[in-house]
């Protein structure tokens, strides 16, 4: 997973370089960050590290048969599957923030316009979105993954089938992704519509429908309550057979 | 403690686990006794609490078994599977259970090193559960259920692996938790390693429960089958000459070369009764006597059939 994130950087790097030599218009640290964290952040990395973590939380007990442990501990379920979801969180928070940061750290030397702190606000809020979806992408996947029996190839097939795909689609069966709601608090989403360049790329994803900031919030909160109640009630509502040996 | 099962089925679809089960277990050792697949593993599931039951109850002391956490403190509970969470040392693994338990890190230290040198894994305690063999992986497994004391514990296949040594040193735990009125439920395929640990059984087959008690009064609920009897003496032919003429014996096998005849009769309370009469008026010397079947083997081969 971390190899994910220093990934991440090696290709914000080849972005930038590409962009330089195919004689683009010259990109402004913070156009280029801003391009990178919105594309690769919100619509890849945060989805992807989702679910390789969030599936696990319940799927890899079971496949590892280490369940068994767990479900004869004097601790109600619903501990034992907080426990576990905080800490994928944790880890998968901890991932993108280092990226995130790495990359901006990168982008910025590389533009050599801005320091650290003049797109700090920015900075700070993408990292709030990018922890708010995964508030809500980790209960998720970790449903999908308590109940399906290929859960990582369902989480990636819902990360770029749905998640990536639908959110293209216009009309209102984008509000049925959760990455539509995470588009409307992104920094400057709405100010970049109908500016050039960035603008081409971040209209493809505004619509008619979108929802104002605080509107928007509610909905992933509700949303990231309502699967992580479900996941916490997983282990009361099927039971695991665990195959033996 | 006591645990109570009343007419207890699990099933899942059409494949039945276990089927209308009804038995009590009370303190000492209590062996499960069953080929592979008789439901013995589901049942010590279902026992407890990892599976809920499709019909009937499960209580231990009274109270339900199924989610109900809080009764953990109390079950130890030893899986058959061999599975771990392999990045942990064996010492990692039973601290974290103990830990799990409720206990802090200094109680969990204390009670870990006890379990753990109880089981002779004091000098490889530090590594890794991956590098074990399946003898001393076992055995960590066996130090984690009883490191925090439980008043019940439930061991599924628990002397697997396990080099003579270590099977020796564990029956003898589990006899003393049973001695010192522990109530520990002990599941084997194996029938002789049951006979070491207990002679209260209970034979399962097909999801069923075929018999529970005492080993001596199941071999009495199989009164009408044929026993083996196996007499070794000085005149085998006089011997079998006089024996052919009695209803009840059904088969004789011969042995010149040992001076022995094995008897297969469908009364034995009669046969025994009736030999030592035959033995004296012929003057035979008896050498040795002894039933080939009167142990676990025979009594589940013959209930199982």
């Amino acid at each position: 997973m971390m190899i994910l994130g220093l990934f991440s950087v090696g290709l914000s790097l080849v972005f930038f370089v590409l962009h330089s030599l195919l004689g683009g218009t010259e990109l402004s640290a913070s156009e280029a960050f801003y391009e990178i964290s919105f594309s690769l952040f919100l619509h890849l990395l945060l989805p992807l590290i989702s679910a390789l973590i969030g599936t696990g939380i319940i799927a890899n007990e079971v496949e590892e048969r280490t369940l068994i442990y767990l479900l004869t501990r004097p601790q109600p379920k619903w501990k034992i599957i907080l426990a576990k979801t905080l800490a994928g969180y944790i880890t998968a928070g901890l991932i993108l923030l280092i990226a995130l940061l790495a990359t901006y750290s990168v982008m910025s030397a590389l533009a050599g316009d801005q320091g650290w702190m003049t797109l700090f606000s920015d900075l700070s809020r993408i990292c709030g979105v990018l922890l708010l979806g995964l508030l809500v992408y980790l209960p998720l996947f970790g449903v999908l993954g308590a109940f399906l029996k290929k859960p990582v190839l369902a989480g990636l097939l819902f990360t770029f089938g749905w998640e990536n795909l639908v959110a293209y689609i216009p009309g209102k069966i984008r509000l049925f992704t959760v990455v539509h709601y995470l588009h409307d608090l992104f920094p400057h989403f709405r100010k970049v519509r109908g500016n050039s360049e960035t603008a081409f790329f971040l209209n493809i994803f505004i619509t008619d429908q979108d929802l104002s900031t605080p509107i928007s919030i509610s909905i992933l909160v509700l949303l990231a309550a309502l699967f992580t109640g479900l996941l916490l009630s997983v282990l009361y509502l099927r039971e695991y057979r665990l195959e033996q040996n | 403690m006591t645990v109570e099962v009343k007419q207890l089925s699990k099933w899942y679809g059409q494949v039945i686990g276990v089927n209308h089960l009804t038995f009590t277990i009370e303190p000492g050792v209590t062996g499960f006794l069953g080929p592979n697949g008789a439901g013995k593993t589901t049942l010590l599931r279902l026992l407890t609490g990892q599976l809920k039951p499709s019909q009937g109850t499960i209580s231990l002391n009274g109270e339900e078994v199924w989610n109900n956490h809080r009764l953990f403190h109390q079950i130890g509970y030893c899986p058959e599977q061999d599975v771990f969470w392999n990045f942990h040392s064996g010492w990692n693994f039973v601290v974290s259970m103990l830990r799990m338990q409720g206990y802090s890190r200094e109680e969990a230290e204390i009670r870990a090193e006890k379990a753990v040198e109880a089981v002779g894994m004091w000098d490889v305690r530090n590594n890794r559960i991956g590098s074990y063999s399946k003898g001393m992986r076992q055995r960590i497994k066996l130090a984690q259920i009883w490191a925090h004391d439980p008043r019940i514990l439930f061991l599924d296949e628990p002397l697997n692996g396990l080099d003579p040594i270590g099977r020796k040193s564990a029956i003898d735990l589990i006899k003393k938790m049973g001695a010192g009125g522990k109530t520990v439920v002990v599941s084997s395929h194996i029938l002789h390693e049951i006979e070491e640990m207990t002679d209260t059984i209970i034979l399962i087959n097909h999801g069923r429960m075929l018999a529970q008690g005492n080993i001596y009064e199941i071999r009495g609920l199989i009164d009408t089958h044929p026993l083996q009897v196996t007499i070794q003496c000085d005149n085998v032919n006089v011997l079998t000459t006089e024996l052919l003429g009695y209803e009840y014996v059904q088969s004789i096998q011969f042995d010149r070369v040992q001076n022995r005849l094995t008897v297969e009769t469908n009364r034995p309370d009669e046969f025994h009764l009736r030999l030592p009469r035959i033995l004296s008026e012929n003057k035979i010397n008896l050498q040795s006597l002894w039933s080939p079947d009167e142990n676990l083997d025979a009594i589940f081969d013959y209930l199982v059939r």
